[in-house]
């Protein structure tokens, strides 16, 4: 164990023990990263605001559940993609009721759902169209550093899955910001078949 | 294929020693598509990298933090809550002693009976006095903290039957009397399940299942495997798909969260799980629901 799982293993008890400042503790060491996970995941600063807030909540309520299988972030972040998921289902459903008709309600590119935030705008748009698997471990492992255990661990799939969805995505990211060899290249063509 | 992908992906985020480096890109160099997808992942690489790190305002950060704390009823922690908890699946038969989750048999009374006027005797119904649980501080505590979810106002009579024709939805139900009192009688007044009168005496019953048992055995083994998906729910919320069936169909628990994930399984429709725990983390009623039609498929609580 490391000795930040260690520290949060320790300050988790210290909670569920009543200690307001291990709960402080433990946002205070791992709310930005939620944070970040849940907007290059949804895009939208607000959505990720409040899917940050349900990510922690969910995990405090069930704090006591917590086996201590895996380090408590990797149970955190798991939470974090469940969560952001399940907003972005809200969000389509949301957008496919309340657009016209003739609107593309699920366009990552559209001004509708969701407002710039700090990643490069190209960037930005090449993740939101990644699907959505391919995206939450290309987030895990490429934006936010994580090993590939606790991506596999985050997203309840075995290492070579996170590997394959990572190379697929990281591929994807590149055709879509247009930085694949030249297309007429039947070569290139052949591989991306 | 995938030694050649794992091959790239390692060149591409600088892994290889230099030697090893230069022997891999030497092999792929001879494969014109290798070398687009190793191109492809250093510049992706170099793109993401190149971004800044994300935080939140300090406004946003005690915004966060005092909403987590107040739904969290941060403060009023009890102190057994640090007791590792049991295996879920040994929840349900010590259910029956623990006056932790009486107030989860105080709320499936009603149903209970309706569900024995209909003559099923699988549901059996005894008297107990209770005069400690609703004085059970952490739990009334965590109760009264600012819940995401209240079902105990929603819970009114319903026209909607809950499993059967003429049935009424799970609630709350108490019926006030001095310390000591035990009655028999037809409850007599409904109230809030979060109300937690300081003397209550009640009929309760035995913990029950209702709908498919088969299913309920398969969410059984489900809280048993290490990668459960009862540990990755979210807070179901008023958006949340079928909300306002599960409302009725979920007995009311000792507390008001419910959290809510999708079953996925193989080669069946995907169903919506409704839970809640009680104040030790554990699992102390669900519902089951079809989200074609929201129709309630099992229960327990």
């Amino acid at each position: 164990m490391t000795d930040r799982a260690s520290a949060d293993a320790e300050l988790l008890q210290r909670y569920l023990a009543g200690d307001a400042e291990a709960f402080d503790e433990l946002m205070r060491h791992h709310e930005d990263r939620v944070f970040g996970i849940c907007l290059r995941m949804l895009r939208d600063r607000e959505a990720a605001l409040d899917a940050t807030q349900d990510t922690f909540i969910t995990v405090f309520r069930k704090a006591s559940s917590f086996a201590g299988r895996s380090a408590f972030s990797t149970w955190l972040y798991r939470v974090a993609v469940n969560t952001c998921y399940d907003h972005a289902r809200r969000a389509k459903r949301h957008m496919a009721e309340s657009l016209p008709e003739g609107r593309d309600p699920i366009d990552p590119a559209g001004e509708d759902g969701f407002t710039a935030v700090e990643l490069r705008p190209d960037l930005e748009t090449a993740l939101a169209a990644l699907p959505e698997e391919f995206r939450a471990a290309v987030v895990l492992a490429d934006v936010e550093g994580l090993g590939l255990q606790t991506v596999a661990d985050a997203l309840g799939v075995p290492v070579g899955t996170v590997k394959s969805r990572v190379f697929r995505g990281r591929r994807l990211l590149a055709e879509t910001l247009g930085n694949l060899a030249d297309p007429s290249d039947p070569q290139s063509e052949e591989h991306h078949a | 294929m995938r030694d050649l992908e794992e091959l790239i992906t390692a060149l591409a985020e600088g892994s290889l020693d230099d030697a090893a480096a230069r022997e891999a890109e030497a092999a792929l160099a001879r494969h014109p598509d290798t070398v687009a997808a190793l191109a492809d992942h250093r510049r992706t690489l170099a793109a993401i990298r190149d971004t800044g790190v994300v935080n939140m305002s300090l406004e946003e950060r005690q915004s966060l933090r005092d909403a987590v704390a107040g739904a969290i009823g941060l403060g009023a922690i009890p102190e057994t809550a640090a007791v590792a908890r049991p295996s879920r699946r040994a929840l349900w038969p010590a259910l029956t002693g623990s006056v932790a989750v009486l107030a989860v048999l105080l709320a499936i009374v009603p149903m209970l009976g309706d569900l024995q006027d209909d003559g099923d005797a699988a549901f059996e119904v005894t008297s107990r006095t209770d005069a400690s649980g609703a004085d059970d501080a952490g739990g009334s505590d965590l109760i009264d903290a600012d819940p995401v979810l209240s079902f105990g106002g929603e819970l009114e009579a319903n026209e909607d039957p809950l499993f059967a024709d003429g049935q009424q939805s799970a609630r709350s139900t108490v019926v006030e009397a001095a310390p000591g009192d035990v009655t028999e009688e037809p409850v007599t007044s409904i109230t809030d399940a979060t109300a937690h009168p300081t003397s209550t005496t009640t009929t309760v019953a035995q913990p029950n299942e209702m709908g498919d048992p088969a299913l309920l055995d398969e969410l059984d083994e489900e809280m048993q495997s290490p990668d459960n998906r009862f540990d990755s729910a979210m807070l179901a919320d008023e958006e949340t798909t079928c909300i306002e069936k599960a409302a009725e169909v979920l007995p009311t628990g000792t507390d008001d969260q419910v959290f809510v994930f999708e079953y996925e399984r193989d080669g069946a429709p995907t169903l919506m799980v409704f839970f809640g725990v009680d104040d030790e983390g554990v699992v102390d009623r669900l519902a089951v629901l079809d989200p074609e039609g929201c129709e309630p498929l099992a229960a327990r609580g």
